[in-house]
């Protein structure tokens, strides 16, 4: 099968020109044996050709979004309850819409993969086959570590970093992660002790651990496992104010090894101010510009109702007065974790949710390479992912970013600095911190761009100058080089993949493990580990991510 | 005429349609979930309510709640809610919440008689049973939040003392096994004290669910919602009330037109019908079981027997743990020779009828 697209303008992290592309058995080439018969051309005059969106942040799977959809049954809207927005764009039917409707939406807007950032190792399973019925993307996880006791009291008795690496990279393998995540390292087993914060120098009231250590530990395991995607960290202090300490001290903690900070805009805070709140945008910023090994996405803030899920249920519950509407739900999970769904409504009136508004798009505005900052919501905590469109055109227009700010609260006008920042994004910019950078930080060495031999995972944009109308409806999705979305219409299936990493470690590990899991959990090693298998069925696959030269 | 193909012509033909049953693993609640909406039917497959209980008080009032390794592993007080029924229910509790790593105290709180106390003393050695209405434990709960003790007080030897004085304390009960009339109402009230009680101390709810926990989940995902949905032409709607099986049938018993799809993946050989409702029922049924029950004989013609499989026991199946926690696969542990002749997994079934 063969597919011509002709005459649009391609634009990747790298390139913006007008090239024609082939979507060969696949894959994107530049060039075809002249021999070979094309079964279809397009021509994409006037059109922006782009890979596939990849998200690397989107809770869209797992027991805690299944907690969510039952504690929201009353924010489900039918279709004809939904609104549409001035672009003709209906909005999500919930805060956490069903997964067919996740994958739809999604791919209305041009994104073709995404993550789960926080699978609980006893939930692993049942997150993979949420995702897979979400159709059309293909969907990763991050396993969430550093909170698991059996973890915790290994490193408290002090076993050799090997023993914590074998870990860790046998945790990956039978639980079918790509990545590993820390929520408030130790901080989430602290609360089951009664602890309402811990600072990541601050001893666990009951282990002689902290949660600098912690980190020192799992981002060591995640270099020596050679995975691309560094450590992905939520810090301590999610959404304190004067948080902007401790995020420091975190990257600080990981001394200099690689780290994604994730959504970011929730952990630069400071407390100045009349409200005691105020951004600390810049410093996280300029933290960045400088240091190449460090990553973050954004978490950025959209106004209206949603729904705050996490790990981190001790920040979740201090939040719970904000609940709107009052009610919450918590767990303590397993020894590993916990749990907390808050729903949440951001005001645009209201001075804090405007403030963090304007640090998320400070964030987006101050640090320098595209590549290592990348557009998130951190759905739906911060908002829908349906509004990657708007962000978009918040990036990349000044004017319309100052329309929007000159709405919010009189005081954010007084003490944000956004109106200073002038910086519009291009679209090659757009490219990189929506396709190309997370490609690269995790290890996607098949798609993210649209060099040869990639995917041929493809949107098309009818050029726009409104940007948030071009990026909410592409003119067509190609998938595997087959046409899935065109004009409102979705068309065929197409072979989903679940995305991996196979690390090597010591497989000694198993032994110890052995005997410390069923004595910890009450259930045996067989019954934990998820095999290749139960992730493959005719229109799924598994692919794996690629690890760091050693 | 085949079963199957009879059973084809009673969807194409009759209206209204509710599928229900005993749903335990994924594939077969994915498998209800898309024949339901293919045949525009109800669904409940919450067995006896008592999971959408909780749900529906979840959804009011949020949930404070713990797994069972955490209970375990954590908990220095376990107080058990309820009576004899939780042990009927999950007679292995008692060793599954046992540790070598900490000996808990148990209060048993409610109506337990001495063979559960003493089933509870076979694990533990500090267990105490405070006799208490059911319906009154919430409030019970929610005024001993008022106290607190401080300090290593020799006053701790009272039960009470303890659960004021501990680190972590998990309650521990089961839905299925509160028999009040407002069990939501109840859920409600102890889920909110619960919330209160975290503020100052730490405590969560063990909430053992049926094996029909793992339909709410898939069906959660699916539609949004946990369960009792109406699929129409136009989409899902959640219908806590309407769509339970006993409003249901309620409404429907003397509708010819009616049908009944009873999915069963547990071997029980009971049917949904009483045999009193059977008498009264002028639809029809198809029933994907293992065993033909006696409903079958009662409606005659009016019933279609698909013979299934046991998940879990004749072929793997992934199924939920009773905290709706841990979804693991439980592999075939049925190992005779001769496969039953004709018998097949309740979604095979349910693939073959589809429109």
């Amino acid at each position: 099968m063969i597919v011509h697209l002709t005459g649009g303008r391609c634009v990747d992290g790298d390139h913006s020109l007008e090239r024609d592309l082939f979507l060969v058995d696949g894959k994107i080439q530049s060039t075809i044996d002249p021999h070979r018969r094309i079964d279809a051309t397009y021509n994409l005059a006037n059109c922006v050709v782009m890979a596939g969106g990849i998200d690397l942040h989107t809770h869209i799977g797992g027991g805690k979004v299944n907690l969510a959809r039952m504690l929201l049954p009353d924010l489900v809207r039918s279709r004809s309850e939904t609104s549409k927005d001035s672009h003709g764009i209906q909005s999500l039917s919930s805060p956490v819409p069903p997964a067919w409707e996740t994958g739809n939406r999604y791919l209305q807007m041009g994104y073709t993969t995404c993550f789960e950032p926080a699978m609980l190792p006893a939930n692993a399973r049942l997150a993979h086959w949420e995702m897979a019925d979400i159709p059309w993307l293909d969907t990763g996880g991050y396993l969430l570590l550093g909170n698991d006791r059996m973890l915790l009291e290994w490193i408290v008795a002090g076993v050799p970093q090997s023993q914590i690496t074998a870990y860790v990279g046998w945790m990956l393998d039978a639980h079918k992660c790509c990545g590993v995540k820390v929520v408030n390292a130790g901080g989430i087993d602290a609360f089951k002790f009664n602890a309402r914060s811990l600072n990541v120098d601050e001893q666990h009231p009951v282990l002689p651990i902290t949660p600098r250590r912690v980190l020192q530990s799992l981002a060591q395991a995640v270099e020596e496992l050679r995975l691309t995607h560094p450590l992905h960290v939520h810090c301590s202090n999610l959404g304190v104010p004067g948080n902007i300490e401790s995020t420091l001290l975190t990257l600080e903690a990981v001394e200099g090894r690689r780290v994604h900070l994730t959504h970011a805009q929730y952990h630069c805070y400071g407390k100045e101010g009349k409200y005691g709140f105020s951004s600390e945008a810049y410093r996280l910023a300029e933290y960045v510009n400088w240091n190449p090994q460090v990553s973050i996405d954004i978490g950025q803030v959209v106004f209206g109702q949603t729904v705050t899920i996490s790990a981190d249920s001790m920040h979740q519950y201090a939040n719970r007065k904000h609940a709107r509407p009052r009610k919450t739900i918590f767990q303590d999970l397993e020894c590993q974790a916990g749990c907390g769904a808050v729903p949440f409504r951001y005001r645009q009136d209201q001075f804090v949710h405007g403030l963090q508004w304007t640090i998320g798009l400070e964030l987006c505005l101050r640090i320098l390479d595209p590549m290592r900052v990348f557009l998130t919501t951190d759905h739906p905590n911060g908002g829908p992912f349906t509004s990657y469109p708007h962000l978009i055109r918040l990036l990349m227009s000044y004017d319309y970013r100052m329309s929007i700010f000159e709405q919010l609260h009189p005081e954010v006008k007084v003490v944000s600095p956004l109106p200073t920042l002038k910086r519009e994004y291009s679209l090659k910019e757009i490219a990189a911190m929506t396709r190309s950078g997370p490609a690269k930080s995790l290890g996607l060495t098949d798609r993210g761009t649209l060099r040869d031999g990639m995917l041929a995972d493809i949107a098309v944009y009818d050029r726009d100058s409104d940007v948030e109308s071009m990026f909410s409806n592409p003119r067509m999705v190609f998938r595997r080089g087959d046409v899935v979305y065109r004009a409102g219409e979705f068309l065929k299936g197409s072979i989903k993949s679940t995305l991996l990493a196979r690390p090597t470690y010591d497989q000694g590990i198993e032994t110890v493990l052995e005997k410390a899991w069923p004595e910890q959990y009450g259930y045996g090693l067989l019954r934990t580990r998820i095999c290749e298998e139960e992730l493959l069925d005719e229109r799924r696959v598994t692919t794996q991510v690629a690890l760091r030269p050693s | 005429m085949s079963h199957l193909e009879m059973a084809r012509q009673w969807l194409h033909d009759c209206n209204p349609i509710i599928v229900s049953g005993r749903v335990y693993s994924v594939r077969s609640s994915r498998a209800v979930l898309r024949f339901a909406q293919d045949h525009t039917a109800f669904v409940d497959a919450s067995e006896c309510g008592a999971s959408m209980d909780v749900s529906m008080a979840m959804s009011k009032v949020g949930m404070c709640s713990i797994s069972m390794a955490e209970s375990r592993d954590l908990s220095n007080v376990l107080v058990v809610l309820g009576d004899d029924r939780l042990l009927s229910l999950y007679p292995r509790l008692p060793t599954s919440l046992r540790s070598e790593r900490r000996t808990p105290t148990i209060i048993l709180l409610g109506q337990h008689r001495s063979s559960s106390i003493a089933a509870w003393e076979a694990e533990f050695e500090n267990v105490w049973a405070i006799e208490c209405e059911i319906s009154s434990i919430p409030e019970a709960i929610s005024s001993w939040n008022a106290f607190s003790i401080e300090g290593n007080s020799s006053e701790r030897i009272t039960p009470i003392s303890q659960l004021l004085a501990a680190n972590y304390v998990s309650f521990v009960w089961a839905s299925a096994a509160i028999d009040l009339e407002q069990r939501e109402f109840w859920v409600e009230r102890l889920f909110s004290g619960l919330m209160e009680w975290n503020q100052r101390r730490r405590a969560g709810s063990l909430n053992l669910s049926g094996l029909d926990g793992v339909f709410q989940q898939v069906c959660c995902w699916q539609t949004g919602f946990p369960g009792r949905v109406s699929f129409t032409k136009r989409g899902v709607a959640y219908l806590p009330q309407d769509a339970s099986f006993k409003k249901w049938f309620h409404e429907n018993r003397s509708n010819p037109g009616a049908l009944i799809v009873e999915v069963d993946d547990s071997g029980d050989p009971s049917s949904l019908l009483s045999e009193e409702n059977a008498d009264s029922y002028r639809g029809k049924r198809i029933a994907i079981s293992t065993y033909q029950d006696r409903t079958s004989e009662r409606l005659g013609g009016r019933s279609i027997w698909l013979p299934s499989l046991i998940a879990g026991w004749d072929y793997d199946s992934d199924m939920l743990r009773s905290d709706q926690l841990v979804l693991s696969r439980v592999h075939q542990d049925n190992r005779h020779e001769k496969a039953l002749e004709g018998h097949w997994p309740s979604e095979t079934w349910m693939e073959w009828l589809r429109p």
